[in-house]
């Protein structure tokens, strides 16, 4: 089932919290990426149709979402705020949101025991959310969002104040749901989380969807950024030197200690094509080579800047 | 809608507000057991206890707890939601948006209906009481009449309430200012300004009070609030009326109006 916006925006008054956003996406994981503030909120609120476009529309499955009651019965949420009917155990929270979906008693209790299970909840089901750890909420929270198998999730920093295992379970969980053909968005301000669920991104600032896509293809895109490249050798010193006699080389650090050079680039693929060659004619052997700034944090920062 | 009900009512159950409400609720009660303690020095003065009850229902009931709680009840249809952020549960399910409303109206006018209905038969028992027991059954019509119209009340004020928290900022000091500023002083004024208030029909439909003097300022003051063309088939027609209005109105917020829970990141 595929989540599409087309010229979606929305503003409050004067404030701007979307800005004529177009995307259009299918199944598999799909970060929405951006700064606190920067409109993933608004935006997946808009996309389950708590808020009704400024301009334009927000789809899915090729009906608006807005007062759809009936599209909405696909779609998972997980709500970035903490809240919750705090008297209420955990298993009486899931029980009671799969009531709503027109479930008899005996499938709304299966459903809720298996999401539960899912988000390795079941020792503390029958506890009041009230008394929950940060952790603890987030999974409930999850599990009410999986419990009736929908085919979108929507899930708004779902790893917030996760502990470590919960959130190793929790990105393999939502990978597991983008393999099962499901259209999973993720919203994250923590890079390297999303980075961990997907590849495939929506930078968002200010309302305005920055890039979208595959972090590389997201690279090419913004290729006049210079970008890093470490190499560790043999002959650190010698390499370093026929390094400087490119044009496309911006500027070079050398770490003799670990035998290690990082050169600035700013036309990679040239690089990277010429590399083999000179290390080969020079009599360099490269023992590893990398980018500490090929990751979404990169890109992020400077595309935002 | 069932499910929704039961759920809404567990919920209304579990909130402070209740709490606050049946304690509140409490007040006529602790006024007719006072009345009781002191009903010699009452008796000596002519007035027996049972032929008060219709002063209680009115002042405590009907325009202090009945407008009182109804504020209390119906903006937090929505407003509970809103405030406690949970309304993002309730939008993301397949369920029509008419209908949360409508089955928070109905476990609020519950919830509502029993606190003032139970506090009401327990000040009917006291009252009655203080005249000998065989007054209690003697005037259960009156305690009938007078809970019928605190149940009409309510469903008729808490959808008022709801629609109001949906369009000004401070629904509770609104609802106070209309209850307590309007509706609690026009619908005694004389002529006809009175029948643009729910009081007013809800003043016809109410037990008499002229029972405690037939004559001289109290039953004037009776007719001024109780005298009018209107048939008491009409009162309630017209509060029917209303209230299917209020109702309608306040179902529909959800339909119209978004709620924004805080700051969108």
């Amino acid at each position: 089932m595929r989540i599409e916006a087309m010229n979606l925006s929305k503003w409050y008054g004067q404030v701007i919290g979307v800005n004529n956003l177009n995307f259009n996406l299918g199944p598999g994981v799909t970060g929405f990426l951006g700064p606190n503030g920067a409109g993933k909120t608004t935006l997946i609120r808009l996309m389950t149709g708590q808020l009704k476009p400024s301009k334009g529309t927000a789809s899915i499955g090729g009906e608006p979402v807005w007062n759809n009651f009936r599209m909405i019965g696909n779609v998972g949420y997980c709500p970035e705020m903490d809240a919750f009917w705090s008297y209420h155990t955990g298993y009486e929270f899931v029980y009671s949101l799969m009531r709503m979906h027109d479930l008899s008693h005996v499938d709304a209790c299966s459903r809720t025991e298996k999401a539960i299970a899912v988000v390795g909840m079941e020792e503390a089901m029958n506890k009041r959310i009230g008394g929950y750890s940060k952790g603890m909420r987030q999974r409930i929270k999850l599990a009410q969002a999986i419990a009736h198998d929908p085919p979108v999730l929507l899930l708004d920093e779902p790893l917030n104040g996760m502990d470590p295992v919960a959130r190793r379970n929790t990105i393999a969980l939502v990978k597991e749901m983008g393999n099962q053909g499901k259209t999973v968005i993720v919203s994250s301000h923590v890079l390297h989380e999303v980075e961990e669920m997907t590849d495939t991104i929506l930078l968002i600032n200010h309302g305005r969807l920055l890039a979208e896509g595959n972090i590389y293809e997201i690279r090419r895109l913004i290729d006049e950024h210079p970008l890093q490249v470490s190499i560790r050798c043999d002959q650190v010193k010698l390499l370093t030197a026929r390094l400087m006699e490119f044009e496309d080389v911006l500027s070079i650090d050398l770490d003799r200690e670990r035998n290690q050079v990082t050169v600035e680039t700013n036309n990679p693929e040239v690089f990277h094509a010429r590399l083999p060659d000179l290390a080969l004619n020079a009599g360099v052997r490269i023992e590893s080579l990398w980018s500490p700034d090929e990751n979404l944090e990169a890109v992020f920062e400077y595309l935002v800047r | 809608m069932r499910f929704l009900i039961q759920f809404f009512l567990k919920n209304g159950i579990h909130s402070r507000r209740t709490l606050w409400m049946g304690l509140i609720c409490l007040i006529p009660l602790a006024v007719a057991v006072l009345l009781f303690l002191f009903r010699p020095i009452l008796s000596k003065e002519g007035i027996e206890l049972p032929e008060l009850f219709p002063q209680i229902n009115f002042w405590l009931y009907l325009h202090f707890l009945l407008p009182l709680v109804s504020v209390f009840i119906g903006s937090a249809v929505i407003g509970d939601e809103v405030e406690d952020r949970t309304l993002p549960y309730l939008l993301t399910r397949p369920l029509e948006r008419r209908w949360i409303v409508l089955s928070k109206l109905v476990a609020g006018w519950m919830t509502a209906g029993v606190l003032m209905f139970s506090s009401l038969l327990l000040t009917y028992v006291v009252m009655m009481l203080g005249g000998g027991v065989e007054n209690v059954s003697a005037s259960f019509g009156q305690l009938l009449q007078s809970g019928g119209v605190l149940l009409i009340g309510l469903a008729v004020y808490i959808p008022l309430f709801t629609l109001l928290g949906g369009v000004v900022r401070r629904p509770v000091l609104a609802g106070l200012i209309l209850t307590f500023g309007w509706e609690n002083s026009v619908a005694f004024f004389p002529g006809n300004v009175k029948l643009v208030t729910v009081a007013h029909y809800l003043h016809i439909l109410s037990p008499p009070l002229q029972k405690v003097d037939q004559g001289g300022a109290r039953n004037l003051f009776n007719m001024v609030i109780q005298t009018t063309e209107l048939s008491t088939l009409t009162a309630v027609l017209i509060l029917v009326g209303l209230g299917a209005i209020f109702i309608w109105m306040s179902s529909s917020l959800l339909l119209i109006k978004e709620y924004r829970l805080q700051q969108e990141a």
